[in-house]
Order: structure tokens, then sequence, then C-alpha cells
């Protein structure tokens, strides 16, 4: 796994629109890393969210891949920093959640070695 | 609101041929209490089946049986919590096109679990119909062809019939003053979408995989003025300007307002109700909160200077599904093509398709079938 991710939510407890995510995308490996943008900037392909039972909280779907954007290089040693504001949907229900950010065909097309952060607790409030 | 509601799946949806498309619906009691539903009566696909072709043409099925006493019964009592699965096979003609189709469930009737102002409906089903491969030794073309027309004329004949009865009603109402055509109808919609999205090339993996959303925003028919509105109200969260909301609210209007109409199976509004979008800024009672950034990465995130990805966002909203790759079994192939509509394409307009739970709205808020086309089209 050349990308290793730091994620944190801000503040933790809070109504959806008020919770913040914020991703470190760090290139520990020594090539370049290539990637659209827009898949670490969308919180539907970046983030993962569940309940307190574990089951997946859907987001609405991503915007539609432009096959000619251009994509931008993460030299070795380089971050890419995203701020997530209100990556919660508005209809989230009260109680305890868990995200993290996560990658997949960047950090390599096997999901066992694709990059992801540690899961951070929610607490969503009405 | 029906008791019970309904779900309708397909094992094979692309790839099919006509004789041997099905699929299988199963009614669920949500409610507290006994729900009575006539199996036998909702057996019959011509009856409760509605199946809409690509340019949202509807596709006419066989007469079904005649009744039998059970049909004329009282039903079953279906328990709270419980459910009776119905499966529909062959229902569509041999002869029946190839291309791509949706179909649903609609009970109008109370025996069919629902009612003509509240109907029973199940989201629409996309399929795709393949050629029936004909054995070219047995087959000869001219029997089949003049099948075809015999079946065409047949198809024309009855429409002409039924439309030709039903415009002596609204003559005769209109005649003694039973119908004015001044009505205003409202209807709220509030629906859970979700798409499975998959066969995303490489390099867009992370594009695969399923979502979840919720369409909300409200119809209203006015029948004076043989328009429908579509209004979404929208919270924003965070800095932007007047002249970018404007921005906004005229590239979404302009993408989704007096492109179609609804052609609708009423007395009133004989050409059809322009659908007009409209998009408004609210500062509570919202249906969807936007948060307002840099770039716009999906439906709930707007980015402030953009004017073309937030229209298919707001296609969403009024819950059309994403077009490419393959969605739901449906494979739509690459973004960005030409001529596939806003869901594949945000440089384009709205299709026919994308319409849909507008349809359904104003379908309930006046208790009878519409077919959305192109205002320029004749209904």
């Amino acid at each position: 796994v050349t990308i290793h991710i730091q994620f944190e939510v801000t503040p933790t407890k809070g109504r959806p629109e008020e919770l913040v995510g914020h991703a470190h995308f760090f290139n520990q490996g020594d090539a370049p890393v290539s990637f659209i943008p827009v898949q670490l900037e969308s919180a539907s392909l970046a983030l993962e969210i569940v309940d307190r039972e574990g089951h997946p909280v859907l987001l609405p779907p991503p915007p539609v891949p432009d096959p000619s954007a251009t994509t931008v290089n993460l030299a070795p040693n380089e971050s890419y920093l995203v701020d997530y504001p209100g990556f919660l949907p508005s209809w989230t229900q009260p109680g305890e959640y868990r995200v993290r950010a996560q990658l997949t065909g960047v950090a390599g097309p096997d999901p066992d070695t694709a990059a992801a952060s540690d899961w951070i607790a929610l607490i969503v409030t009405a | 609101m029906p008791q019970l509601r309904v779900e309708l799946t397909s094992e094979d949806r692309v790839g099919v041929t006509p004789g041997e498309f099905g699929v299988v619906a199963i009614f669920i009691n949500g409610s507290d209490e006994v729900a009575q539903f006539n199996v036998a009566q909702a057996s019959h696909p011509s009856l409760v089946l509605e199946i809409e072709d690509a340019q949202g043409e509807t596709v006419l099925l066989g007469a079904p049986d005649a009744p039998t006493e059970r049909d004329s019964g009282p039903g079953e009592g279906v328990e709270p919590g419980g459910s009776v699965t119905l499966e529909y096979v062959g229902f569509l003609d041999r002869s029946q096109a190839p291309g791509r189709y949706r179909v649903r469930y609609v009970g109008r009737y109370e025996p069919l679990g629902g009612s003509r102002e509240d109907p029973l409906a199940s989201d629409w089903l996309d399929f795709e119909l393949t050629a029936l491969e004909v054995d070219f030794e047995v087959a000869e073309p001219l029997p089949v062809r003049r099948v075809d027309l015999e079946q065409t004329a047949l198809r024309a004949f009855f429409s002409w019939w039924s439309n030709w009865w039903h415009n002596l009603l609204c003559f005769f109402r209109r005649l003694f003053g039973g119908e004015p055509c001044d009505g205003v109808f409202t209807r709220n919609v509030d629906e859970a979408r979700t798409e499975v999205m998959a066969d995303a090339p490489p390099g867009f993996e992370a594009w695969n995989g399923t979502y979840g959303w919720r369409a909300r925003f409200r119809t209203v028919v006015d029948q004076s003025a043989c328009r429908v509105t579509v209004t979404t109200k929208v919270r924003l969260v965070g800095s932007i300007t007047d002249a970018q909301k404007t921005a906004w609210e005229n590239a979404i209007e302009a993408d989704w307002s007096n492109i179609f109409k609804l052609c609708c199976r009423c007395c009133c509004c004989k050409n059809g109700y322009t659908i007009v979008a409209n998009i408004e800024f609210v500062t509570s009672g919202e249906d969807q909160v936007v948060n307002v950034g840099n770039t716009t990465t999906n439906m709930g995130n707007w980015g402030r200077n953009d004017t073309t990805a937030v229209s298919h966002e707001f296609g969403h909203m009024l819950g059309a599904l994403d077009e490419y790759y393959t969605v739901d079994g449906t494979p739509w192939g690459m973004p960005f093509q030409t001529g596939a509509g806003i869901m594949n394409n945000p440089n384009e307009g709205p299709l026919a398709r994308h319409y849909g739970l507008v349809d359904q709205a104003v379908e309930a808020a006046l208790g009878t079938s519409c077919t959305t086309r192109p205002v320029s089209a004749n209904c």
C-alpha cells in the first residue's frame, strides 16, 4: 500500500450537516501515484460509513466521471488534503456510526491491499 | 396510502427474448391490519403491469382472460407482516421489438391493492429485450410479417376505438359541465432510491458500489395552465453569492423545463401538461441539503461555479438513476456518450424516462395514467 490515509472528523457529535471529515492522503511510496481528483474529493467514493450494527450507510452516487478529466500526480512524500463538509446525508437517523476514508484503484485493485484509515466513531444527533 | 407495498424483481433483465421475459412481484403488508387482496385478479398481467419502451410509449398487452368467480370474489386477506408472491411470465408478445423497456406493477382498484386516487405501484424495472432467434429452415418471412402487420393494425384500431369513446365521454362531460378543468392537484414525493453500479473500467473501479438517496419534491398539476410544476426546496450550507445561486437555478430550470409534457388520459389538457422544474433555495423546510464547495462531488455537494454537473445531480433529486457503466444490471456503457441523455452525459438534457417519478406523482394526483412525451409531439 503506497498511500497512507489519516482521517478525522470534527466535531464527532452533532447533526449530519455539522460534521466535517478531514482526510490526509500521503504518498509513502517511492513512485508518483496518479489519480482523478474527484475520486478523493467525493465522499461517495472515498468514505465508508457503517451504523452501530455494521450496516453500510449509503451515500448518493458520485458525479459522472469525465474520461478526459485531468489526473493529478502525487509525488513521493507529498500529501493531498480533502475536507468533506456535511458528508452524512441530511436524512441520516440519530445514532452511533463509524466512518473511515478508503481508496480503491489508486492504492491497488486488490481490496485487501486498498488503503484505508482507522475508523472514527461518531454520534449523530437530531 | 395503500396497506400493501409491492416490489418487482426479475432474474434476467438483459438479453432476454420477449416470450420468456418474466417478473416476480412480492406484495408485503407493512400495516398492522389485515389487507384484502384479490390474488386471482392480480395474476392477470394485462390488468396490473404497465410497460413502456425507451421513448416512453406504452406497450399494450393482450386482453385478459374472461373473469372467473375468483376474480370477482373478495380475495384473500394478507396478515400484517405477511406477503404474497406472484410471477408473471410470457406476457410480452413474441414479436415485441428488441430494445430497452421498463415495467411496473400498478393496482388502481381495491382488489388489486390500491385505488384510482392512490394506486399501489412498484418502482419501474428496466429490462432489455433481444431479438427472437428464428430457425430460418422452418420460419418463413411472409407469414411472420403478416402477423406483425395484423397485430400492429389491431393495436392501432384498439387505440383509435378507445380514444374515440374517451373523447365522446369527455364531450358529454363538458357539455353538461361535469369537468371544469380548473383544478390544482398537489402531490409530495419522498422516495428512497438505490442503485448498484458495476463494470467501471480500470482506473475508475472506485465507482463500483451501492448508492442510496432520497428523491424529494412536490408536483403541482395546474389544469387551467396545462402545466406540472416540479419544485425541490434546497437549503444551502456554505458560502455562495446570489449570482452563483442564480446561475445554478437558471441552468437547472432551463435543462429540466419545457422539454417534455405528460399526456394523461383525462378530459382536460388534451395536449398534455408541460413539465416545468423549479428549484427553490430556502433556509428551512428543505427537501435537500446541499453543501457548497469548489467542485460537485455528489447530490449533496455542489461546486459553486459549476452549472453542468449540478443539473445531473438535480436529476437524482427527481429520482433518476445514473445511466453509465452498469446500473442495477442494465449495461449503459461509458459516460459522456452523445445522445445518451443527462444521466449519462451531463452536457445533455434529460430524457423522458428521467421524469419517471414525476409521472407517477401526477398519475396519483389525477388518478389516471400518463405518458411522458416531448412537448412538440402530439398526445
